[in-house]
């Protein structure tokens, strides 16, 4: 095995666990999931040459990111056929359909310990992604608002903005199915 | 009630305020009757968020998978990096004959192949170079073979799922017939080692080819020419675009704003 592969292992596979994490709550379905992080981590190894010893996990995050987007788009694509005029440009899949009736079946979620948890883990997989992304990032990978704009390749203030309404919301359909707890 | 200074309950929970800022916030919280009850329900909604019932492990063999492939790309590397050397060898071996023949004139045809295998070492391939060539090559075979497309379609609706599932790729795509672009259909090529989608656009007796690729590596240089056709590389929604052609090169500019135009 060569130096690079080497330093590669060394400094990804740390991370595979935060990949497969952030690529289960992205794609909401264990098939994509294991997929997009293969595909992934071969495309890091492919631009590793272009990682200049910055943080390795946000690095590796944004590229697990892009490997759902790109299939999502292909996806959509395959969908898109009979549609006119579809350029890509649309809105977001998740965003047009705004808040859906129900989450995404996790067979996971059968084994959550209570139904609280199980719920709120509907509530959500059933967030918009771009909301669902940021909090996911924050509360399960514990990164900074820094790391998590470089991820979503946005500026800070977005990130802030977003984390603020995913809380909101997820909070306003808590406090809506269970009351308010207290 | 709202106040003004919400937001910043976030920033403070998430540990994103620097000390004097958290103190100073601090104080502000302890009169807030808005941001002090929003912090309390954001640490219960955080609390609820644990980790152990929300965080998706991978399965046992995902690792050894991720391995298994990065195997499968070194073997592929090292093939393609076998098939580079042997193109040297060779050149050095024909070097070493002519001075076998040259034997008797000695010294100074030494030198000068010496000379000669210094100027080919300089010339070696840099990345940018072998992707050209990579391209051109593609283009050539294409146009050798009389193979110009795989799906022969002006229809883009038709064409984007076919190349999205064919080649990991899925570009926007436009017909310019009106002004002299016209699309002819989809071809799926290997460039270096990547498995790519090319548009193929007909401009009277010239063949444009748009090969397309996912970004995930530093840029290719914007434009290049070599053996008679010219490229110009560019990224736009996470793609890189290479249009190669052979036609004039004011042409193949008019040929990119086209396609830019459309993309941005």
């Amino acid at each position: 095995m060569d130096e690079r592969r080497r330093r590669f292992e060394a400094l990804m596979l740390p991370h595979l666990d935060a990949a497969y994490n952030l690529a289960r709550w992205l794609t909401r379905n264990v098939h994509d999931a294991d997929d997009i992080v293969q595909d992934a981590y071969l495309r890091a190894y492919r631009s590793f040459d272009g990682f200049r010893g910055e943080d390795a996990k946000p690095w590796l995050l944004a590229i697990v990111r892009n490997c759902h987007r790109s299939a999502r788009e292909r996806a959509r694509a395959m969908i898109a056929v009979p549609l006119a005029a579809d350029d890509g440009t649309g809105p977001d899949r998740d965003e047009a359909a705004g808040w859906p009736a129900s989450a995404v079946e996790d067979p996971e979620a059968q084994a959550m310990r209570t139904d609280a948890a199980r719920a709120l883990a509907g509530l959500l997989a059933a967030l918009p992604e771009t909301y669902r992304e940021v909090l996911v990032l924050r509360e399960f990978e514990e990164l900074s608002y820094r790391e998590i704009a470089s991820i979503i390749d946005s500026p800070i203030g977005t990130v802030m903005s977003r984390l603020a309404r995913a809380r909101a919301m997820l909070r306003e359909h808590w406090l809506a199915a269970h009351g308010d707890g207290t | 009630m709202a106040c003004d200074r919400e937001h910043l309950v976030h920033a403070y929970l998430d540990g994103e305020l620097d000390t004097a800022a958290a103190l100073e916030f601090e104080r502000h919280l302890a009169s807030c009757p808005t941001c002090s009850p929003l912090l309390a329900a954001l640490r219960q909604l955080r609390a609820a968020l644990a980790k152990d019932h929300f965080y998706r492990r991978p399965p046992a063999g995902l690792r050894g998978e991720v391995l298994r492939r990065l195997d499968r790309e070194d073997v592929e590397t090292a093939r393609a990096r076998r098939s580079e050397v042997g193109v040297w060898r060779r050149l050095g071996e024909a070097l070493a004959r002519r001075r076998e023949w040259l034997a008797g004139a000695a010294t100074g045809f030494v030198l000068a192949s010496l000379a000669a295998a210094l100027l080919f070492a300089l010339m070696l391939p840099g990345r940018d170079e072998r992707l050209a060539q990579s391209l051109i090559d593609a283009q050539l075979r294409s146009l050798r073979s009389d193979h110009l497309v795989d799906l022969a379609s002006s229809d883009r609706h038709q064409i984007a799922p076919w190349m999205a599932a064919q080649a990991d790729v899925a570009p926007p795509i436009s017909d310019f017939a009106d002004r002299g672009y016209a699309l002819i259909g989809g071809r799926i090529d290997f460039v270096e080692t990547r498995r790519v989608g090319v548009l193929v656009y007909r401009h009277g007796a010239h063949v444009i080819n748009l090969f397309v690729w996912q970004f995930y590596d530093q840029a290719p240089t914007a434009a290049m020419a070599r053996d008679g056709y010219r490229m110009q590389v560019w990224q736009a929604q996470n793609l890189v675009f290479c249009a190669v052609t052979d036609a004039p090169e004011p042409e193949l500019d008019a040929f990119v704003s086209l396609v830019r135009g459309r993309l941005d």
